[in-house]
């Protein structure tokens, strides 16, 4: 009996052994290279279980509100035109987004523990040909000045021409002066005579990113003065970006009659007068006509010599991002799209079937849609090589290529892609302000969020692009309808496609990682949804 | 007294308890888990001291707040809650090193009998818990100022006692301390050389450094 | 059939290093001198194993010094392409570019469990150095090869493998303190996760990592960055030049790197460990001596554990000089079920081939191999086009 039980607990353990010998083998020998393989897989799906998110602190704090602004208006009220130096490239006093985080308090490893960060990006650089103003309303308290700090300044010693005033409802209290590589912060507050007083606060941290595009302004909050931004619910303010001369007033360079090499000019000489603002561009809330660039920018009075009056955007501080369970919201708006878009196929197919031959472009769309992305490329190709710069045919090109990469071998898959990228980004391009902006963006974001985050790192470009999308569906319909984004009543289709873009953009913000930024996303998608129910 | 604000301070005790992590454990696991000698009473006994020390210092900020009055919001900031916090440092890491050489002298080899008085284990605990009582958080700046601000002062009063209970539950594992040092004897070299080490931390990283330089 | 288990394994390996090395670095010169170098060094260390137990230890040793070196010098040249100096810039920290090392992971670990933020300004994914990516590598780790991961991979130890075998003479004997040593080592990782913790940023990498100065470190434009400076190159020089040149040991690993003490922590869930047969040991304590973390003390054969210390890192130092072959490389669940003894050729053969010391050498090199492809690749192109140039 015990010689049995005995012969048993060997055997028991030898297979034991073995199974678990065979087990290590199998890892030691295949599974550490498989999952380096796959890491990319792991690591993503690591991030989005847990939830992977940096401090805010490190990172310039949660986002308060994030306002896109339209790309191509950086002619002021229209009539402006670049000096003819090339420093002066296309696109670099053109704002395209605007950025206010929270303030940050105790903040580890930054040069200044307490700090509010603004980001400002625009299409292109060098950053030195802009002086940027920002004025800021912090507590809508009415108390603070309605000029310039060119004009308030005492002894014009600190200068700010832009030739413009402000709301009387929104007097500033904060001016940042950002140009020549520099950042000031200055107060205006009324003594104890109730007069009102200029008074230089700090200097800001500075730096650039994206090749110049983007400034990232961070304003020390040690000053007491300043610490009224912790406790704000809402603050306004007004972004005007304008030449930078370090010889003029205010370091913003004149507009002539016409423009020179060092001279910004009016685009015609009788367009010329001495109001018009030294602003290229200004941040205007694109979802109020009332209040857009242009009717800003050109609201001066040469009759009454009245300067032209700028309306700030408001930005609510205490926005708190979505905590509720939106998964099924987000499943909802797929489902519903998805469908929508099966049947707009349907149609085309049927459509298709009975049109005949088209154009080699239509061509392409057709067979596009219908999910044929090999016949889609060939004939794409041929466009591509009669029409080199049409933007939407190199759009679809691109989509095509990565489709192409989806279904090839790795090593294939990876130039594929970064291929697909060349042609897409070069459409993107090609298409900024045009009518094809939308379809091309659209078809480059589709393809940031479909290849993988860990290899190629495009989820954080792809939700942008989502989100440009919205803000250009947006204004298409504002500009059909005259009609703004409060007053629009969205239709179903319309609702559809907003929330899709949103949420679309919130899924490529959580994979790369930006919770807060995913949050604002969902919640604009819910917004939007939850219209007129 | 109104139930529903009882509760509310009760819930918003509870919402500190990543920041009371954050503040109490660095002083008190290493403190606990390396005291020579080890029962269950006696970590109660410290734990308790610890706790009563930082409620202390909680009524001494309740009462410079009434005595501000409305003033305290002018007057508190986030650079003037850093700036305490690094003081809060100083005499926290201060106790801690005074307990490590006083205290754990088989270690330091240290025999100064004045020493061991000031770094005996309780008066390390009290000091300790005034230190970390200092360190503002924003749901404590919450608490506080409403329970100055917030009504009457016998409302005010124990809307803080309610907030404060709210607080404890975050420490009832370091009760079972005992259980894990009476088992695993390396456990208390450990830790007495991690108490020494945090209070060399406290002292210089972030009391001293960013007193001078920040 | 060792011999054949071995070309085996080495042919598997090949594999390996062609994929991840040849493939990977599209075919360019230098990716075919490190592969073949790597080929040559695991089928050198393999044969050489099946001759002599403990042989192979020497290629582990001369892999983790080129890893160290090469990593150095690519990832200083990236710095240096992206920003024009070492210095971590306010771009880089603003945009949350810092690279996320494994040394980070047990410090951002307890904040992440109670406040759900990452302590650390790296990229979340989509980078080989993000957050998630070392996330994963590092789980990897922890069920495979344990603690193996500070003598067969990581990219810091090779400095002080390096310098510990620079003098022939050991200057000053640790032996005695080992102990101590390893207390220290525990005690400095609780201070570090609790002051993490306390402080909400990674406490080590801000004032105590030594490899700052063959990686990056903030501007020393301010006093506190200075004193943090002062500190980092005194504790390289010291721990990572001068006491290993003195002990023969690897110091900063043994007492300094959080990493090492919480991967001790996390080694009883990989798949190997070390086994001392205390039958077979005779006492002499050259083990001891040998083991450059000081993972065996004089207890530790006295008492006849038969394994050693908590800190030990699998680098075979000891079963390369112990004598009577008493030390060897198992598996972490034969400690409850023992190795049967083969009663025919089918199972004899079968024990070649799941040999644990094979397996494991495997194992760690395999990490090895591809974590140090794109560093060394890159290092070898920069110094062929720098000779070209000069050539030229």
């Amino acid at each position: 009996m015990n010689t049995h039980i005995t012969l048993h607990r060997t055997s028991t353990n030898k297979f034991i052994y073995y199974l678990g010998a065979t087990l290590t083998l199998l890892i030691s020998v295949f599974g550490i290279s498989l999952f380096f393989y796959s890491s990319s897989f792991f690591s993503t799906l690591l991030a989005q279980s847990l939830h992977l998110h940096v401090a805010p602190s490190f990172i310039g704090g949660e986002i308060a509100q994030d306002f896109f602004d339209d790309a191509g208006d950086d002619s002021g009220s229209g009539i402006l035109a670049y000096p003819s130096n090339a420093a002066f490239k296309e696109g670099s006093l053109d704002l395209v987004r605007y950025t206010v985080h929270k303030p940050v308090s105790d903040a580890k490893w930054q040069a200044h523990p307490e700090y509010w960060q603004i980001d400002l990006e625009y299409k292109s650089g060098p950053a030195s040909v802009r002086t940027i103003m920002i004025y800021i309303d912090a507590d809508g308290d009415r108390c603070g000045s309605t000029e310039t700090l060119y004009d308030c300044s005492m002894n014009n010693e600190i200068t700010g021409a832009e030739n413009c005033q402000f709301d009387q409802a929104h007097p500033w209290d904060y001016a940042i002066q950002i140009c020549d590589g520099e950042g000031k912060v200055y107060a205006a507050e009324k003594d104890k005579a109730g007069a009102l007083t200029l008074q230089f606060i700090c200097n800001t941290e500075l730096s650039f990113a994206k090749n110049d595009k983007q400034v990232i302004i961070r304003i020390p909050l040690e000053n007491k003065q300043l610490q009224k931004i912790y406790t704000a619910k809402t603050t306004y303010h007004y972004v005007l970006t304008g030449g930078f001369s370090k010889w003029d007033r205010g370091n913003f360079l004149p507009v002539e009659k016409r423009r020179t090499l060092s001279r910004g000019g009016t685009k015609k000489v009788d367009q010329y007068n001495p109001l018009i603002p030294l602003i290229y561009d200004v941040l205007d809330d694109s979802s109020d006509k009332r209040f857009s660039q242009n009717a800003q920018l050109s609201s001066w009075n040469k009759d009454d010599f009245t300067k032209a009056t700028l309306h700030p955007v408001t930005v609510s501080m205490n926005e708190q991002p979505q905590t509720g369970n939106t998964d099924d919201f987000i499943a909802e708006v797929k489902k519903q799209y998805t469908a929508s878009q099966s049947n707009h196929d349907v149609q085309n197919a049927s459509q298709s079937s009975s049109s005949g031959n088209g154009s080699p472009f239509q061509r392409a769309l057709t067979a596009f849609n219908n999910g044929d992305s090999a016949a889609a490329e060939q004939l794409l190709q041929e466009v591509i090589e009669t029409e080199p710069e049409n933007a939407e045919a190199l759009a679809y090109y691109g989509s095509c290529i990565a489709m192409h990469g989806g279904k090839s071998s790795v090593i294939e898959a990876v130039k594929l892609v970064n291929d697909s990228f060349v042609y897409l980004d070069k459409a993107a391009a090609l298409a900024q302000g045009t009518p094809q902006e939308l379809t091309v963006l659209m078809n480059r974001a589709s393809v940031c969020a479909a290849v993988p985050d860990a290899v190629f790192g495009k989820a954080a470009a792809g939700a942008e692009d989502f989100s440009k999308c919205a803000s250009l569906y947006k204004k298409e319909i504002s500009q059909e309808t005259d009609t703004n984004d409060a007053e629009h009543s969205y239709t179903k289709d319309e609702k559809l496609f907003l929330a899709y873009l949103y949420v679309s953009a919130y899924d490529c913000y959580k994979t790369a990682g930006k919770e807060t930024e995913a949050s604002l996303a969902v919640k604009e998608a819910e917004r939007i949804w939850k219209q007129n129910k | 007294m109104n139930l529903k604000l009882l509760l509310e301070a009760l819930a918003l005790g509870f919402s500190t308890g990543t920041y009371c992590t954050m503040y109490c454990a660095p002083v008190l696991i290493p403190f606990l888990c390396g005291t020579e000698k080890s029962s269950y009473r006696r970590n109660a006994l410290l734990t308790g001291t610890f706790l009563g020390s930082r409620l202390i210092m909680y009524f001494i900020l309740g009462a410079v707040f009434s005595a501000l009055g409305l003033l305290v919001t002018e007057f508190f900031d986030p650079v003037l809650a850093r700036r305490l916090s690094v003081y809060a440092y100083i005499l926290c890491g201060a106790a801690l090193l005074l307990n490590s050489f006083g205290a754990h002298s088989a270690h330091t080899g240290c025999n100064c009998v004045p020493l061991k008085r000031i770094g005996n284990d309780w008066v390390t605990a009290a000091l300790a818990g005034l230190a970390v009582g200092l360190h503002l958080c924003p749901p404590l700046w919450t608490a506080l100022v409403r329970s100055v601000f917030g009504g009457n002062g016998a409302s005010g009063f124990f809307y803080f006692i309610f907030f404060y209970i709210g607080t404890l539950p975050f420490f009832l594992p370091l009760f079972g301390i005992p259980f894990i040092t009476k088992r695993i004897a390396v456990v208390k070299q450990i830790a007495q050389i991690t108490q020494m080490l945090t209070g060399i931390y406290f002292v210089v990283f972030v009391g001293l450094i960013p007193l001078f330089f920040y | 059939m060792a011999t054949l288990v071995s070309i085996l394994l080495s042919v598997l390996m090949a594999a390996v290093v062609f994929f991840y090395v040849i493939v990977m670095g599209n075919f360019s010169d230098a990716a075919w001198v490190y592969g073949l170098f790597l080929i040559y060094l695991f089928a050198r260390m393999t044969f050489a194993e099946q001759h002599n137990k403990g042989s192979g230890v020497k290629y582990r040793r001369i892999f983790q010094i080129v890893f160290a070196v090469f990593f150095c010098i690519s990832f200083i040249s990236r710095l240096f392409a992206e920003r024009g100096s070492m210095a971590i810039t306010s771009g880089a920290m603003t945009n949350s570019e810092i690279p996320f090392c494994h040394i980070a992971i047990p410090q951002v670990l307890l904040p992440f469990t109670i406040t759900r933020d990452i302590i650390f300004p790296a990229r979340v994914s989509g980078h080989y150095a993000s957050i998630a990516n070392m996330l994963c590598i590092w789980l990897a780790l922890t069920f495979t090869i344990g603690r193996g991961w500070c003598s067969w991979v990581c990219f810091y130890g090779g400095w002080e493998e390096g310098f510990s075998h620079i003098g022939k003479k050991r200057r000053l004997n640790l032996l005695a303190k080992n102990k101590e040593i390893r207390e220290f080592q525990f005690g400095f990782f609780a201070f570090i996760v609790l002051a993490s913790l306390g402080a909400m940023s990674a406490v080590y990498c801000e004032w105590f990592c030594p490899f700052k100065l063959v990686t990056e470190f903030s501007p020393m434009n301010t006093i506190p960055g200075l004193i943090a400076g002062v500190i980092f190159i005194g504790l390289f020089l010291s721990l990572v030049v001068v006491l290993p040149i003195l002990t023969k040991r690897r110091t900063q690993c043994s007492t300094l790197c959080p990493f090492g003490a919480f991967a001790s922590l996390t080694d009883k869930a990989s798949l190997f460990s070390v086994t001392i047969d205390t039958q077979k040991c005779k006492g002499c304590m050259k083990c001891a001596s040998a083991c450059p973390f000081g993972a065996i003390d004089a207890d530790t054969i006295q008492l006849k554990k038969g394994r050693p210390e908590l800190t030990c890192a699998k680098c075979g130092e000891c079963i390369h000089v112990c004598s009577e072959k008493a030390i060897s490389y198992s598996f972490r669940f034969a400690v409850r079920c023992k190795k049967p003894e083969a009663k025919n050729n089918f199972e004899k053969t079968l024990q070649l081939f799941l040999e644990p010391a094979q397996l494991f050498r495997f194992a760690a090199f395999s990490f090895g191999v591809i974590m140090s492809d794109s560093f060394v690749v890159d290092s070898l192109n920069i110094i062929f086009s720098q000779i070209t140039h000069f050539s030229k």
